[in-house]
């Protein structure tokens, strides 16, 4: 374990940026841009924290017993993923993710969902590079009701 | 070497708005932050992502980009309509597009004051959708 003491140009160099989207309804099928943060020149970018809260969900067709739709199988009914360059008339679903599986946090139901903080953080450090965390309703038949509370760590130097 | 008082009188304040709609001519405050004596607010990331714009709008002020987002001192808790005074720094775009400020310049503000962090509308004809992701320390002693 690295026990080393931080300098004041050390603290002064790293910061914490927020990721938060309070309780929001997002349309079936709909996405939502939660923020985008681009590398300066020898900065870095460190990912490892990140929960999303799926509170409510609502039947479009009017009947909430139905099993939800779900349009990329590879995820729950609401996901959060990062996108490399991200441009909002661009439906997320069909574009490639930024990270492992791991980085994309995924709500299979109501309840609270996170970014496993065991696995290795996502470490992304190209010069220039814009990132962008997108919300996702990855249902044809459910609005959802939603928050996101995340943080992201840019070490300037 | 940093100790853990010192370490415990640094906080980093989040500033976050989600992608969001403003209406022409509007403008959101983002956060407000009240400054006593002794603190002090460094203003170290600040970035303005411009999702949608449509046709060419008309601007309100000039100077500035169609979206902006800026730190006013001295309280703007009333401000709405984009006017001519400029924040004391600022991230301002014409285009879809993501911008930031320069996270080496480091300006800093000292208590007693209000910090607010606004985002405005700056067209008289164009609604617009933007998203901001900010942070700014604070120093509890400076």
């Amino acid at each position: 374990m690295n026990t080393s003491f931080l300098t004041e140009k050390q603290l002064d160099d790293r910061l914490d940026l927020p990721l938060i989207l309070p309780l929001t309804k997002l349309k079936a099928t709909d996405w939502l841009l939660l923020g985008t943060i681009s590398i300066p020149t020898n900065a870095s970018l460190t990912y490892r924290f990140l929960q999303l809260h799926l509170i409510g969900k609502t039947s479009t067709l009017g009947n909430s017993t139905l099993t939800p739709t779900r349009l990329d199988q590879g995820f729950g009914m609401a996901y959060i993923a990062i996108y490399k360059s991200y441009v909002v008339t661009s439906d997320p679903k069909s574009l490639s993710r930024v990270g492992t599986a791991a980085d994309a946090v995924s709500a299979d139901d109501l309840g609270v969902y996170q970014r496993d903080t065991t696995k290795d953080a996502l470490v992304l450090n190209d010069s220039g590079g814009q990132y962008s965390f997108v919300l996702v309703n990855n249902t044809s038949d459910y609005d959802l009701r939603l928050s996101v509370n995340g943080t992201v760590r840019m070490s300037l130097s | 070497m940093i100790n853990a008082l010192q370490f415990s009188n640094v906080l980093d304040l989040p500033v976050s708005m989600p992608q969001t709609r403003i209406p022409k001519g509007d403008s959101i405050i983002v956060a407000a932050y009240k400054l006593a004596i002794g603190q002090k607010i460094q203003p170290v990331w600040l970035s303005l992502h411009l999702l949608k714009t449509e046709g060419t709008p008309t601007k309100l002020v000039s100077s500035l980009g169609i979206a902006y987002c800026g730190i006013y001192a001295n309280g703007a808790e009333y401000f709405r309509t984009p006017t001519g005074s400029l924040p004391l720094i600022y991230v301002s775009s014409d285009s879809v597009s993501s911008k930031m400020i320069n996270p080496y310049s480091k300006i800093e503000i000292f208590g007693p004051d209000t910090v607010n962090v606004i985002v405005a509308n700056n067209t008289s004809d164009t609604d617009l959708d933007i998203s901001v992701i900010g942070c700014l320390r604070l120093h509890i002693y400076a």
